[in-house]
């Protein structure tokens, strides 16, 4: 396990230790973390958030907050250890130059007022000494094709929003090549982009580490990043250590079980549909599926147009084309999935289907209703059976109250039952998400992601409604709490009868869980069929990027050949 | 939103020195009743120094306006000729004036005066924008559109020359300059009170309430309220000091009550035709104000900082 | 030089569409200006009209203060003098052209038409706005940086709570508390009057401290915000030190709010100028103003307060054009 020669290693960790105070509390954040990287090697460090990932990244980047102590460790880099720097001038030196670091949202990373040029010029400044300034605009165009951007000149001299987040991030390669590092530390490289951008920028990375021979210490949550672009994983829980070894090896027969359901809750290529757990007492009315052919269609949508007019006080009026000619028609009884990237109008189609927006032209029909431009007293009916689930659930619910008072929230709007009713009827749908009726007098702040979208799912089934509107509801959540909401959502729709209209830019999610998909791409629908065809038989090249997005399979037992 | 950015694991890794006062209150060194009182169980927060100070000036002053009487050693109007521009000492901590009136008693009989008018114009600032504040942030569309602009309007004309043109119109007095304060006063206030309503409007759990049925007066009470107040009443604690500011600016231009009656900002000016040979007609008054806005300050930040 | 050329064209492909773009914001500004000026106008009309006295009423007061019928007869015909006895509208219309035309009326106090009597008064308020200006601009900044820039807890939180208290601090204190200690105790400098630069610097130091405060609220604000956030982080991770990073790119990013607040504060300059010269008894808008109001004399005041938002909307309309320059973000509209 431990490199038998220490020969051509770059990075030698060992121990390593730190907490952090708060509040006169040490909050132990990495023990005994050990691991080391060879010349040439790509080394995945895994897990989830809270697991202590960054805290080991900014550990070797001398980049502690204030308040976290270093307990044990060394951490040999070259002749010296990084553990044992005291000096920030001392750090400067290394930072960029022979340790890089990739940051986790290229969008934000960079100087939003310096040309893009400037900060490469900058890296070239500190760490190669240059100042003459055509040598230095030469030296960061070359860089900048190395990091696999086309139009280089023109990148060097435009400012950061004028360029794309693909741009953007192997902008931040060209600066991390910029210092010619031994070791790059990459935080979530990519968590930031689109998949089909992610998949650019990682084939860029490693086409140089390649070339070059550089050695990465890749930082990430994504199972199939791990999986496909290192040759060695550590996987972090709790700050420590659980399993670890060659990538290929670890995927194929994790030795520890956490590693082992990290892998089965990632949602992968080959994955199929979920069905519902089967339940002993199953006094519902029990829904067949695959859906049956002559269901009738809940919802049908109908040349759906909608854009946005912003007002700035110095940028003037702009307006932005969100949705454009968008049909569609979701059965009763199954899931409609809709992909999209961020930007492709997914969000706000869901928004006018929950009818919390109107559209500017087009038709909602809801049980063969127009509601799009139906009357009040008509739209309150429609909200009656249409419930919203909101992206991120640290933002839905209203932190002043407690969940007997959210969860109940539909039933008091509607006039629904009597107080004590209405608290019967929310603790019950607690119940049905997997919380018990302890939860009823917590507020929000004692919640975790995962509880607080399943009160969020529990305010949106209170009131029995036909059609859920889902908004990436998994997104804002851990992949192995992630599979659990998925079951939960299958779960409920099993029992009560729903229909789903399941936002996200995760195809892989979508599959989990859609009966049919819809694929929106800036705005338009550009391809729609039931989920098994689209999978098997894409007919827009976009569905296919999409697809060739989601990791491949890295599953335990799987026999199945792997597509690349 | 990637889920690292809600998890506290990566902070911002600088070690910034904190730049909010002592959260924690106390440090080494602390008084012993304030250990006592952090003993009894009162929160810590309450409990720094400079709040506590802050608290107690603003007590003060408000005993010295409700029972002046009790508190001012001397008659404020009551002229003694032969103790004439009197230096502090103990029987005048602020000395005396021209025709010998204890300095002290007269500050202590402006605190009613002016205390009362920077109240009012607090009170006409703050009814006036929470009438059209809320409405405006929670209804969107053209009402907001149309308040938007005219905060805009009256921002470009600073609060004190609107009151100076409304003092014009209406006259001379306490009570006249404080209405023309708080009408000067008005369009900052909206304008906060605005953004504050439109934040928590747009957000999610707002959404979901009015998706949810609840009817808006509803929601308004149960979501927005609750969350807005906090920052109105920072917002009041911090518009009192500007209050006070420019009641006494107006005071001390000489708009204010009429001469024996007297006022923070007019002793200060009173004292200005003596500046140089009796230094504290001026500089007393003016320190007492400057402390009584500071702590007035203090609250504010305070009640802005716990919510 | 190949270089400058593809830099040429690369901007040039930019810059062409920059070039409607930029137009259409200017004229945008402009109207805006213009319609913050004629708003401002409507809205001192509309506050005087609504009051319960009128501006013949006030006249008259001021010269007899009875209330006789011979001095409603003498109301009647003043009013009818002055067109107040016409339909508001009607009023409202003849004013505002006048208006236009730069006549604001004549001044009740001294019968000389209003604009004379500002344009008068205006250099004084100038040199010392100015001078306030530009000594706040750099004391606030200043104040900003050292507070980012020093590390001892002390001193930082020292600095950091200047803003504030220099906010609180009353002009008219402030002002008689220099002239008590630089003119009266060190006898430095002369205590009122205008005139010569030592005449200047301490009236300008007391309007400067307020605009100060509120710039460097701000910019230290927006220093540690910036100093915090990710591109801030992932600078240090690039090794730059600390100083570079304050000063070459937290400073760049926070002038932005900087700027928006140092247009703002133009009237802020103007409502500190009437406290400031009646202090060192310079002459001046602000003076004009105080006399003004003690006089009641209804026109100057609204000339001056119109004229207030003329200058509002002027330094505005300076900050909308050079904002493009210092924010990149905002070029194309």
């Amino acid at each position: 396990m431990v490199a038998e020669s220490s020969a051509g290693l770059v990075l030698d960790v060992e121990d390593l230790g730190v907490c952090y105070l708060r509040a006169r509390e040490r909050i132990e954040a990495v023990r005994g973390v050990s691991f080391q990287v060879r010349r040439g090697e790509r080394l995945a460090v895994i897990g989830e958030s809270g697991a202590g990932k960054s805290t080991i990244a900014n550990a070797l980047l001398g980049l502690l907050p204030g308040n976290a102590v270093i307990d044990s460790g060394v951490a040999r880099f070259g002749d010296r250890d990084l553990l044992a720097i005291r000096s920030e001038r001392e750090w400067n030196r290394i930072r960029g130059g022979a340790i890089a670091f990739i940051p986790q949202d290229p969008n934000i990373a960079l100087d939003p007022v310096k040309r893009v040029g400037q900060q490469i010029d900058e890296t070239l400044r500190l760490h190669r000494r240059l100042r003459d300034r055509r040598e230095l605009r030469r030296r960061s165009v070359e860089l900048l094709g190395q990091a696999g951007l086309p139009e280089a000149e023109r990148v060097y001299d435009a400012f950061p929003h004028q360029l794309s987040g693909g741009q953007r991030q192997r902008v931040l390669i060209a600066i991390a090549l910029g210092g010619e590092p031994e070791l790059i530390i990459a935080d979530e490289p990519t968590s930031g982009l689109d998949v089909t951008v992610q998949k650019l920028v990682l084939d860029a990375l490693d086409d140089l580490v390649r070339s070059r021979g550089l050695s990465v210490l890749l930082i990430t949550h994504d199972l199939a990043v791990a999986a496909q672009r290192t040759d060695s994983v550590v996987v972090l829980r709790d700050g420590r250590v659980v399993d670890r070894g060659d990538t290929v090896e670890v995927v194929a027969s994790p030795r520890h079980s956490y590693t082992r359901r990290l892998f089965e809750a990632a949602p992968s290529r080959s994955a199929r549909r979920l069905t519902a757990t089967p339940r002993p007492a199953a006094g519902h009315a029990e829904r067949d599926r695959p859906q049956r052919p002559d269901a009738a269609h809940l919802v049908t949508v109908t040349g759906l147009h909608k854009s946005y007019v912003t007002r700035g006080m110095r940028s003037g009026k702009t307006v932005k084309r969100a949705v454009r000619e968008v049909s569609f028609a979701i059965t009763e009884g199954t899931t409609y999935g809709l992909v999209g990237e961020s930007g492709s109008g997914k969000s706000t189609v869901a928004r006018i289907v929950a009818g919390i927006d109107r559209p500017d032209c087009g038709t909602i029909a809801y049980r063969g209703r127009d509601v799009a431009h139906a009357g009040r007293a008509e739209r309150r009916r429609l909200h009656r059976a249409v419930q919203y689930v909101f992206q991120n659930p640290y933002s839905s619910l209203d932190p002043r109250l407690d969940v007997a008072e959210i969860v109940a929230e539909p039933l008091h709007g509607f006039k629904i039952g009597a107080r004590g009713e209405r608290l019967d009827r929310a603790a019950e749908a607690l119940v049905a998400v997997g919380l018990d009726t302890s939860f009823l007098r917590r507020k929000p702040v004692e919640l975790s992601g995962g509880q607080r979208q399943r009160v969020a799912i529990a305010r949106a089934i209170a009131l029995r409604p036909e059609l859920i509107v889902l908004d990436e509801p998994t997104s804002a959540l851990d992949v192995s709490v992630q599979a659990q909401v998925l079951r939960l959502l299958v779960d409920l729709q099993h029992e009560f009868g729903l229909t789903y209209l399941f936002i996200s830019h995760d195809l892989g999610v979508i599959r989990l869980v859609s009966d049919r998909v819809g694929v929106l791409h800036n705005g338009a629908l550009v391809e729609e069929a039931p989920v098994e065809q689209i999978f098997t038989g894409p007919r827009q090249d976009y569905t296919r990027r999409l697809i060739d997005a989601i990791p491949a399979a890295p599953r335990t037992e799987s026999s199945e050949p792997s597509a690349r | 939103m990637s889920e690292e950015t809600i998890v506290d694991e990566a902070p911002s890794a600088y070690p910034t020195p904190d730049v909010k006062p002592d959260r924690t209150g106390a440090r080494a060194g602390t008084t012993s009743w304030l250990r006592r009182a952090r003993a009894r169980g009162v929160p810590a927060q309450l409990l720094q120094p400079s709040l506590v100070l802050a608290v107690l000036v603003l007590v003060v002053v408000v005993l010295w306006a409700l029972f002046p009487g009790t508190f001012a050693p001397h008659d404020p109007y009551a002229r003694e000729l032969t103790d004439k521009l009197a230096a502090p000492s103990p029987d005048h901590p602020f000395g005396t004036d021209n025709l010998g009136r204890d300095y002290l008693s007269r500050f202590i009989y402006g605190s009613r005066t002016t205390l009362v008018a920077a109240l009012l114009a607090l009170a006409i600032g703050f009814t006036v924008s929470v009438l059209i504040g809320l409405p405006a942030g929670y209804l969107g569309g053209v009402i907001d559109e149309i308040v938007g602009r005219l905060i805009d309007i009256f921002l470009a004309v600073p609060g004190l020359l609107i009151s100076l043109m409304l003092v014009t119109s209406i006259g001379f007095g306490t009570v006249n300059i404080a209405v023309a304060v708080g009408a000067g006063s008005i369009a900052t206030f909206t304008r906060v009170l605005r953004a504050e309503v439109l934040r928590v409007r747009r957000s999610d759990f707002v959404t979901s309430a009015v998706h949810c049925g609840v009817r808006w007066p509803t929601v308004l009470r149960r979501h927005i309220l609750p969350h807005a107040i906090g920052p109105m009443i920072a917002l009041a604690a911090l518009e009192f000091g500007t209050a006070l500011l420019s009641i006494s600016a107006l005071s001390f231009l000489g708009f204010g009550a009429p001469p024996p009656t007297p006022e923070w900002g007019s002793l200060v000016s009173d004292g200005r035709a003596y500046l140089a040979y009796a230094w504290w007609l001026t500089t007393l008054p003016g320190l007492a104000i400057v402390l009584v806005v500071v702590s007035a300050n203090r609250v504010g930040t305070f009640v802005e900082r716990i919510r | 030089m190949p270089d400058t050329k593809t830099r040429a064209r690369a901007r040039g492909r930019l810059g062409s569409r920059r070039v409607s773009g930029q137009a259409r914001y200017i004229i945008r500004r402009v109207y805006y200006a213009v319609f913050v000026v004629w708003a401002a106008y409507t809205i001192t009309w509309l506050l005087l009209f609504l009051m319960p006295s009128n501006a013949a009423e006030v006249m008259l007061r001021n010269v007899s203060g009875g209330d006789s019928a011979a001095d409603r007869a003498a109301v009647a015909a003043l009013e009818h003098r002055y067109g107040l006895d016409r339909p508001p509208h009607e009023q409202y219309l003849t004013l505002l052209f006048r208006a236009v035309k730069g006549d604001f009326g004549i001044s009740t106090a001294t019968g000389r038409p209003v604009i004379e009597v500002i344009g008068q008064a205006l250099p004084g308020t100038i040199q010392l706005g100015l001078a306030g200006l530009v000594l706040g601009t750099f004391l606030g900044l200043g104040i900003a940086l050292a507070a980012n820039a020093v590390r001892a807890p002390f001193l930082r939180n020292l600095l950091f709570s200047l803003p504030p208290l220099f906010s609180s601090l009353p002009a008219f204190f402030v002002g008689l508390l220099l002239v008590q200690f630089f003119a009266f105790g060190l006898k430095l400098l002369p205590a009122a009057g205008a005139g010569t630069a030592a005449h200047l610097v301490l009236p300008a130091i007391t309007i400067a401290i307020p605009v100060s405060a509120g710039i460097a609220q701000v910019t230290a604000k927006s220093l540690v915000a910036n100093l915090r956030s990710p591109y801030a982080d992932y600078l240090r991770a690039k090794g730059v030190p600390h100083r570079r990073i304050l000063l070459t790119h937290a400073f760049r990013n926070a002038i932005i709010p900087a700027t928006t607040l140092l247009g703002m504060s133009i009237g802020g300059i103007l409502a500190g100028a009437v406290v400031v010269e009646t202090v060192f008894s310079r002459q001046g808008l602000g003076r004009l103003m105080q006399t003004s109001v003690t006089l009641q004399d209804i026109p100057v005041v609204q000339g001056v307060v119109v004229f207030s938002a003329v200058l509002y909307a002027a330094a505005n309309l300076l900050v909308d054009l050079v904002y493009p320059k210092i924010d990149p973000r905002i070029s194309i509209g």
